[in-house]
């Protein structure tokens, strides 16, 4: 154990009953070809510092607990190896959300912003009687990529408009709400794109596509987002047409 | 029991751009529109003083602006080309063949523009 490899990690600590700012602490632990950013964290939980917090438990990069910020990139520490840091690695919380201690950081605003879009199926009048619904492998491939998201968060600590606005609702909020008015068993898009479609709905997003990098599951919520603004913008066109051809409609009869 | 919570909120400054590739990238293809403003008055000059444009834009200054000018357009093109596509819900080989139709299109006009200008 004496020759195994040494590496410095650099772990941004804040206690909340006792600090005033965060600041990082250096931290000496042993790795192999094997050691994952999360063994690190819990070598350090187990053997120096036991009072260290941080979220995770899958340990395999489904439950999307285990973010931080790895040399300031957002990434999960399950699915980041330390082999790859030969120089020391400095961790942080998720960037753009408040820091409750240590790495643990407050999800409330992305859990609201979720809740509100009603990422589930919704509105389809089918009961158990009726059977399974049907979709075909075509109507799955249009949502499926969007489905992979794993509520990480990761994709909000990359995107530079929520730590701007945080009413903004997000990436990974909007991809699923498009993930759900994609899918063919769905009758919840016109609730959905009335939030969506507000100031702090998709027209925040400016297209950095930093999210669509950092997403461990390759959801793309950047492109989520652009197919939103583009739905978005012909809803809007065919609400004018539509209004003119109301108001035509309604001078004609008038006349 | 009152809550000891003490939320720690990071602020974005002004310089959020500054410490990652990335966000740097995004404000240079952003930036590189400002050149579309330089271009847009330079055409603008064309139509109300053909002289005095045709004398401007062989000022030395004026051929170094219009040379980053078209590095800022072939920047902002190739970004548009692989950025504006995904906003069609397609698959990665259809998008593939979408975005080198468009480079296609885009060099053809290209040339027929140069060819039609040289003539």
């Amino acid at each position: 154990m004496a020759d195994a490899k040494k590496l410095l990690l650099k772990i941004q600590r804040y206690n909340p009953e006792k600090d005033a700012a965060p600041y990082l602490v250096p931290y000496e632990i042993p790795l192999d070809d094997r050691t994952s950013l999360l063994d690190g964290l819990q070598y350090v939980k187990d053997n120096i510092s036991p009072d260290l917090s941080f979220r995770s438990s899958c340990r395999m990069a489904i439950c999307g607990s285990c973010g931080v910020m790895l040399n300031g990139e957002p990434r999960l520490a399950c699915k980041s190896f330390l082999r790859n840091y030969a120089n020391g690695a400095t961790v942080e919380p998720l960037a753009n959300f408040p820091v409750e201690k240590d790495l643990v950081v407050d999800f409330t605003r992305f859990l609201e912003c979720l809740e509100a879009l009603k990422p589930y199926i919704t509105g389809n009048p089918r009961t158990p009687d009726d059977g399974p619904n049907t979709q075909t492998p075509t109507q799955l491939a249009r949502y499926h990529k969007f489905s992979l998201c794993i509520n990480c968060g990761l994709c909000y600590a990359a995107c530079p408009q929520f730590g701007l606005n945080p009413s903004f609702l997000g990436p990974a909020a909007i991809t699923l709400a498009h993930r759900y008015n994609l899918d063919s068993r769905d009758r919840g898009k016109k609730e959905r794109v009335r939030i969506m479609n507000t100031e702090n709905g998709v027209w925040a997003c400016t297209f950095v596509g930093y999210c669509s990098k950092v997403c461990p599951k390759h959801a793309d919520p950047a492109a989520a987002l652009q197919q939103c603004k583009a739905a978005g913008a012909l809803d809007f066109l065919a609400s004018v047409l539509s209004r003119k051809k109301n108001r035509g409609a309604a001078c004609g009869d008038k006349a | 029991m009152a809550t000891k919570r003490k939320p720690y909120v990071r602020e974005s400054g002004r310089c959020w751009w500054k410490g990652n590739p990335c966000y740097r990238f995004y404000m240079l293809r952003e930036g590189s529109s400002v050149f579309s403003i330089w271009v847009g008055l330079l055409l603008l000059l064309f139509l109300f003083s053909p002289a005095v444009f045709s004398a401007l834009i062989k000022n030395p200054l004026v051929r170094l602006l219009n040379s980053a000018a078209l590095l800022a357009a072939l920047l902002h093109t190739k970004t548009w080309y692989e950025l504006a596509p995904r906003a069609l819900n397609l698959p990665e080989e259809k998008l593939a063949v979408l975005v080198k139709g468009l480079w296609t299109a885009t060099i053809a006009f290209s040339a027929l523009a140069l060819l039609f200008s040289l003539t």
